[in-house]
């Protein structure tokens, strides 16, 4: 290496190779789809329809999300803690601080402004939407992003989760004005007039942060609510023992992975249903607030599971010596975290069940839900309507639930290729389908719609029956299930989908929706494959 | 005779192209303290990572008080005590947390005992393992590993990096785990004196392969220089083929 500026700009290529190599071939994929639609004559989406959220909006928003992790050194550090999460061993360096901040500010920015001006040019547009395309403000707008993203997560705080409250305060500043922009369809160069002069300001900032994280200038302020900590500890101490081993490894999982969902639900609940106050005369707007506050669970579910399928601490999935030594066995340990993801989802319905009537009251929107309620029972009659109503509630809390355990299966095998191989496999599955649906419906698979939906089906559930086959056999073999837990499993696995299928018998009395199709939706939507591999995967981790 | 509490034949192990451990065999009889030494890398954490059954026997086997600790591991995991040399005792939690989560594995816990090593070691309950120095960590670990007084006693590098008197608390402690009948220590090291300190049987080991494996009196016996019985170090590079680390010039 010949300069710092090299040396750096080579860290960073080398730590996130595989993330850029990905960014380039999904733009070189797009770029290949848009000069085939305008060689071939394909259609080109003509308004802002769900192939161009999924082909264009979805990833260039995750691949911003990445980058500002990349460059801020979000992988490091503790967000939640006092500490700069810049990384301490390049304090050592013989760099100045000016050089240490913008290095990687430089590079950051540089890459952002590479990802927007390609998505720009390269993705294929719709061609009739309500504003053109601004050349420069969303790419400055990413800018801005990173740089106070920088800023904020370097900066060292006199006491532990402050950074987390500076940056979603900061952050969702940045994003109103992207918001209003849109709205107020807000001009080029009054845009470039309000972001460009922060990029200097977030600069100084972040160099400032630096500087004193580099010499540990900021006080800890965290030592009055340690002893208060440690009062109620040594207070907590006093408590019985666990009554058995499940007790104490339940206990263990709810500490490290259990109160997060219910934290993040709690944490942004109240901010959706204040919403409900600015929709009173909108009744389409109150019924989207309800949607989304029904999603919140499982979609931060998806967010906490990311961290409750790894066995280990950090950037590690493999098992950590102190779990691999409990003596427990693969199947109590994965029965421990399991039971810890339903009592974390209970907790997280216990807030939003409550919440949403009190805030529908307060907020005066109850009769617009109550009319809607009242017509959809008067169509289906009540007690319909009240299964109805149940059943979305059921499906919504074990959707939840699914969403925190069925990767777990993936993180427990502990191999970083098949965990992240997947994490890529799903991305450019969610890319591919939004786009791939619409070209099928648009080009006959209309007339092969219960025909695709059938043998679809019954693929899903002959290779499930076939899976689930082998991981029994497996689980048997190296005794990690006894016989009548497997039994047991097995029983209440199909107890499951028969009274599921009852219920859609019931619901769905009508000759339209054949009876062989409720039972197929039966079985795939109940968890079998993935939870039972669950076992298997962290006995091949803890016994290599 | 008694069943040897570990029984090792014709183990071995490679990782990718590396080979780890070469047709080790052990069999190591109860009651004794066994150190394991050898260079960084030599296979020492291997041979018990096997013991644990954190790692399955790829050729040969292992048994643990005459049982495969992969097949199964709470019966062989419960007889343990396990101090390992990562130290990777959960960060978030309290001393008395550990305490307490531990107690509950093991039905022979001995709440006294844990309560007076806790003591002894200046340990306070309310404090955080993250906040504990490196020798806190260790102890911690410690009256974890020892407070239900296993029948085997693993302790993989437990004093590297520490201070004097932390490695004193721990000898002290595998001392106390052999003073009670019948248990037996499992004791991996490259501090050659600390071995020589308090091992009844020594296991010399290089590049995966066993080069000794000898009672310490009987390796002192059979190695003589001048009369005088040789040291540990010398013994372990005359058998490597290193130079032995210079002596004090007196």
């Amino acid at each position: 290496m010949r300069s710092p500026a090299t040396a750096f700009a080579w860290a960073f290529a080398m730590r996130h190779r595989v993330g850029f190599l990905l960014l380039g071939a999904y733009f070189v994929a797009v770029g290949a789809v848009r000069f085939l639609a305008l060689t071939a004559g394909l259609r080109l989406p003509t308004e802002w329809d769900v192939g161009f959220a999924f082909l264009v909006v979805v990833p260039g928003s995750l691949a911003l999300y990445w980058l500002i992790i990349a460059f801020t050194f979000g992988y490091n550090g503790n967000l939640a803690g006092r500490q700069s999460v810049y990384p301490s061993r390049l304090f050592t360096l013989p760099m100045t601080n000016t050089a240490l901040t913008a290095w990687p500010m430089l590079y950051g920015a540089a890459s952002v402004a590479l990802l927007w001006l390609t998505t720009r040019i390269v993705a294929p547009w719709p061609v009739n939407l309500p504003i053109a395309v601004p050349l420069v403000w969303p790419g400055l707008l990413g800018l801005v992003l990173l740089a106070w993203t920088q800023a904020i997560i370097w900066a060292s705080y006199p006491l532990p989760m402050m950074r987390v409250v500076v940056t979603v305060v900061g952050l969702t500043s940045v994003q109103v004005l992207s918001v209003l922009a849109i709205e107020f369809q807000a001009s080029e160069t009054l845009m470039v007039a309000l972001l460009a002069p922060q990029l200097p300001l977030a600069f100084v900032v972040a160099r400032h942060a630096v500087s004193r994280a580099r010499r540990g200038g900021v006080t800890d302020r965290s030592a009055a609510f340690e002893r208060i900590g440690a009062a109620l500890a040594r207070r907590g101490l006093r408590r019985e023992p666990f009554a058995s081993a499940t007790a104490a490894q339940f206990w263990l999982e709810w500490k490290r992975f259990g109160r997060s969902l219910p934290m993040l639900v709690a944490f942004v609940l109240p901010v959706e249903l204040l919403l409900l106050w600015a929709s009173r005369n909108a009744p389409t707007l109150v019924y989207a607030i309800l949607v989304i506050v029904a999603l919140t669970p499982p979609f931060l579910a998806s967010f906490t599971a990311l961290a409750a399928r790894k066995s280990g601490a950090g950037d590690d999935y493999g098992v950590s010596p102190f779990t691999a030594t409990r003596p427990m066995s693969s199947a109590a340990l994965v029965g421990a975290r399991l039971t810890m993801a339903v009592w974390s989802v209970a907790a997280a319905w216990m807030l939003v069940i409550p919440a949403v009537p009190t805030a529908l009251l307060l907020s005066d929107t109850w009769p617009i839900v109550a009319d809607r309620a009242q017509a959809f029972a008067s169509v289906v009659g009540t007690p319909r309507a009240i299964v109805c109503g149940a059943l979305v509630l059921v499906t919504l809390i074990l959707t939840t639930w699914r969403q925190m355990v069925q990767s777990l299966y993936l993180g427990l095998s502990g191999r970083t290729g098949l965990i992240k191989g997947s994490g890529v496999v799903m991305l450019c599955g969610v890319v591919a389908i939004g786009p791939l649906v619409e070209w099928a419906w648009a080009n006959g698979a209309r007339e092969w719609f219960w025909v695709l939906l059938f043998s679809s089906l019954g693929i899903i559930v002959a290779a499930r029956t076939v899976l689930a086959g082998r991981i029994a056999v497996r689980l048997h073999r190296d005794q990690l299930l006894s016989d009548r837990s497997l039994l047991l499993g097995a029983a209440l696995w199909l107890a499951t989908v028969t009274a599921l299928y009852i219920v859609l018998l019931w619901l769905f009395a009508t000759p339209i929706v054949p009876r062989f199709l409720l039972l197929l939706i039966a079985t795939v939507t109940v968890p079998l494959v993935r939870l039972s591999a669950a076992p298997l995967a962290l006995a091949t981790n803890r016994h290599r | 005779m008694h069943e040897p509490v570990i029984q090792i034949e014709s183990l071995s192990r490679r990782f990718g192209q590396k080979s780890a451990l070469d047709d080790v065999t052990l069999r190591l009889p109860r009651g004794k303290v066994y150190g394991l030494v050898g260079a960084n890398g030599a296979g020492k954490t291997t041979i018990i990572r096997h013991v644990l059954g954190l790692l399955r026997a790829e050729r040969g086997s292992v048994r643990v008080f005459g049982m495969d600790p992969v097949a199964e591991p709470v019966a062989v995991l419960s007889r343990i005590g396990y101090l390992s040399e990562e130290n990777d005792l959960p960060a978030w939690m309290r001393v008395g947390e550990l305490i307490r989560y531990t107690r509950a594995f093991f039905p022979a816990w001995d709440d006294a005992y844990a309560e007076e090593l806790r003591r002894a070691f200046s340990l306070d309950p309310a404090a955080r393992i993250r906040d504990l120095s490196k020798g806190q960590k260790a102890r911690t670990g410690l009256v974890a590993a020892l407070a239900h007084r296993p029948e085997l006693l693993v302790l993989d590098e437990p004093s590297s990096g520490l201070d004097p008197i932390v490695r004193r608390d721990i000898l002290g402690a595998v001392l106390r785990t052999t003073a009670l009948e019948g248990r037996t220590v499992l004791f991996s090291s490259h501090l050659l004196d600390e071995v020589e300190a308090v091992a009844d049987h020594v296991i010399m080991i290089s590049d995966g392969r066993i080069l000794l494996s000898a009672p310490m009196e009987e390796i002192r016996e059979r190695h003589r220089v001048d009369g005088k019985a040789a040291s540990l170090d010398a013994v372990f590079h005359s058998l490597v083929g290193t130079p032995s680390s210079p002596l004090p010039v007196g």
